[in-house]
């Protein structure tokens, strides 16, 4: 062994998730709600709409959602914008 | 200034400012929101996007909300029907409105609308429980076809967008608005007042702009001119112009004129 971790044994590194595109730590507690709290998104935040690998959650759905290793997760809002 | 009686309606809401303005390119949100409150509209547009915690557009509901606009989210930026459809269900899941602005465009030089994606995507939202308003282009055959797929109003461009080239096809959108009954919102490409005007005057129901007034040199004067714009144009549309003719037809009568030769009769 030279001490490099292993791509094909994922249990030994520390899991990802990517977050508006860009990679982060996937939460501990597996919890889409605590990777949400990273970005200051609650349950009350008006205007919010979630993608957890290219479909909607529902905001009802936050809260019993998980996310894995490899996840792609969006958090979008309105901006401004025309035609 | 808009009239109590010529309200119109979009998919069941009842509007009295016939403008639809959008929210992009002011000099600043204390511009853009003085220019929203000088247009008059009563309906806005915004994107959806990945916003970082911190950013100025975070707020951005809340400021519009809180001034009384209605929001109409668009799928700007799509290329396929897939995005589109995905962005609504974003859009009405942030939002809680069933209104989605459906643009699909074909690329990013002209942003010209993918009619084949385009209906393909009407045909999806529809079903889907959407009030679809399409961004499609100056075509009545299109036009009649998005109507027959349950689309709420079509939005024929008057010009690329962000163009301000004015209407380039004036006859099209006549026809358009003869051939669907749906709301015809001129959507893109107006670059001033008098195209506001003349759209109205056409028989257009409402207009949809935005860099018009955000690109002005004055956006809050430019958006008080396109507010008048908007009522002149409806007027005289309602008023019924006057039928054209190739030559002069004098408003003075001729008769009782004074003889300039009259000299002394002997």
């Amino acid at each position: 062994m030279n001490g490099r971790s292993d791509p094909s044994r994922g249990e030994l590194r520390a899991a990802w998730v990517v977050l508006n595109g860009e990679r982060r730590p996937a939460p501990a507690t597996g919890l889409l709600t605590d990777l949400l709290a990273t970005v200051g998104v609650t349950s009350d935040t008006p205007a919010v709409a979630i993608a957890l690998n290219g479909r909607v959650v529902p905001r009802a759905g936050w809260a019993a959602s998980r996310v894995a290793q490899g996840d792609v997760i969006d958090v979008l809002r309105p901006i401004q914008g025309g035609t | 200034m808009e009239s109590r009686d010529d309200l119109w309606m979009l998919a069941g809401l009842p509007l009295r400012s016939r403008l639809i303005v959008g929210t992009a390119r002011y000099p600043s949100v204390s511009v853009m929101l003085d220019a929203l409150e000088a247009s008059g509209t009563e309906l806005t547009t915004v994107a959806l996007r990945r916003v970082s915690p911190g950013s100025s557009q975070e707020n951005l509901y809340d400021l519009l909300t809180a001034r009384g606009f209605r929001i109409l989210p668009n799928t700007a930026g799509c290329y396929t029907a897939k995005d589109a459809v995905l962005t609504a269900h974003l859009a009405r899941e942030a939002l809680g409105t069933p209104l989605i602005k459906l643009e699909v465009i074909a690329d990013d030089e002209t942003l010209l609308p993918d009619i084949v994606q385009l209906l393909d995507a009407t045909r999806s939202l529809v079903r889907e429980g959407f009030t679809v308003l399409p961004y499609t282009n100056d075509d009545p055959v299109t036009a009649k076809r998005l109507e027959d797929l349950g689309a709420a109003a079509v939005m024929p461009l008057a010009a690329p967008i962000g163009s301000g080239l004015g209407i380039r096809n004036p006859h099209n959108l006549t026809l358009i608005r003869s051939r669907v009954r749906i709301p015809v919102i001129v959507d893109a490409g107006v670059g001033t007042a008098s195209d506001v005007a003349i759209a109205f005057e056409l028989g257009c129901d409402a207009v949809l702009l935005n860099s018009a007034i955000a690109r002005a040199q004055e956006p809050v004067r430019m958006a008080r001119a396109i507010r008048h714009a908007a009522v002149a144009g409806r007027q005289a549309f309602l008023a019924g112009r006057m039928p054209q003719r190739l030559l002069a037809d004098p408003t003075s009568p001729m008769a009782g004129r004074i003889d300039p030769n009259a000299a002394p009769i002997s």
